[in-house]
């Protein structure tokens, strides 16, 4: 599915930009994302950022662990 | 000439009727309604040659009749090659989904799509890649990818990932049934050996 919505992507629809930023944040391949963000504004942003907190507070949460 | 057929037929002579019907081929001017009614027979007596008959002959068949044979007979694949022949490309697919087992061919199908007009039978033939070739799907969406309305393949995308992950997860948990039994019998045990000893 990830090359054909790649492919896309160019057309800028919403739906296609979710789906392929969700993937990025679940491979954790922050260089794409930041580039399909650049790049196609289309999609929910807060939505995207409420995720994106989620996942570095898990980050430090498990940082802070392992100090421990 | 159907009556010669039926007449054939009805006493049981089918290689008798098949072995003069190829004989009528021969003839100089043969008529539309020798190779059709050919046709016929071999898709009820000898479906191993149906395929190369209609291959050879498909410009003089009088294909609607052949049509209604191979549907009779359950000829998948030769009614797939059929409906492509008399431009029928919405039907083709449908029967290429229903009965994928015996007509599904990858660019066989992906030519088809192409060609169909019902925009609807193109979420239909993403649906069923997504259920039964996930690996080809990529290349069947190359094709759509300017017919297609994208939110909708993603939509469905969403849904089957879902009922997958779902699956997965049901399954996971099924096999895992028998050791959680286990646990909560050596749990119980656990208690009641405790309890035991409290009143002793």
């Amino acid at each position: 599915m990830k090359p054909y919505m790649i492919a896309v992507q160019s057309s800028n629809v919403s739906a296609v930009n979710e789906a392929l930023n969700q993937i990025y944040v679940e491979e954790e391949d922050y260089e794409r994302l930041r580039e399909s963000i650049d790049l196609h504004d289309n999609f929910d942003q807060i939505g995207l950022a409420q995720k994106v907190r989620s996942i570095i507070l898990l980050f430090l949460i498990i940082d802070e662990t392992l100090i421990l | 000439m159907e009556e010669v057929s039926e007449y054939y037929q009805n006493r049981g002579y089918f290689n008798e009727l098949i072995s003069l019907m190829e004989s009528g081929l021969g003839l100089e001017r043969a008529h539309m309604g020798i190779f059709t009614e050919l046709g016929v027979l071999y898709a009820r007596y000898r479906p191993e040659k149906l395929m190369e008959h209609i291959k050879l002959f498909s410009t003089r068949l009088n294909i609607p009749k052949l049509i209604r044979a191979c549907d009779e007979q359950q000829h998948w694949k030769e009614l797939t090659y059929l409906y492509i022949q008399y431009d029928e490309f919405d039907n083709a697919a449908t029967t290429i989904m229903n009965h994928s087992p015996e007509a599904w061919d990858h660019m066989q199908f992906k030519d088809v799509a192409v060609k169909v007009a019902n925009v609807e039978l193109y979420y239909k033939a993403v649906h069923f890649y997504l259920q039964e070739h996930p690996d080809l799907i990529n290349d069947l969406l190359n094709v759509l990818a300017l017919r297609v309305d994208h939110t909708r393949v993603v939509d469905i995308m969403r849904k089957v990932f879902a009922c997958a992950t779902a699956c997965y997860f049901k399954k996971q948990i099924f096999h895992s049934l028998p050791m959680v039994l286990s646990l909560l019998i050596v749990w119980y045990f656990f208690v009641v050996f405790r309890l035991v000893i409290c009143f002793l």
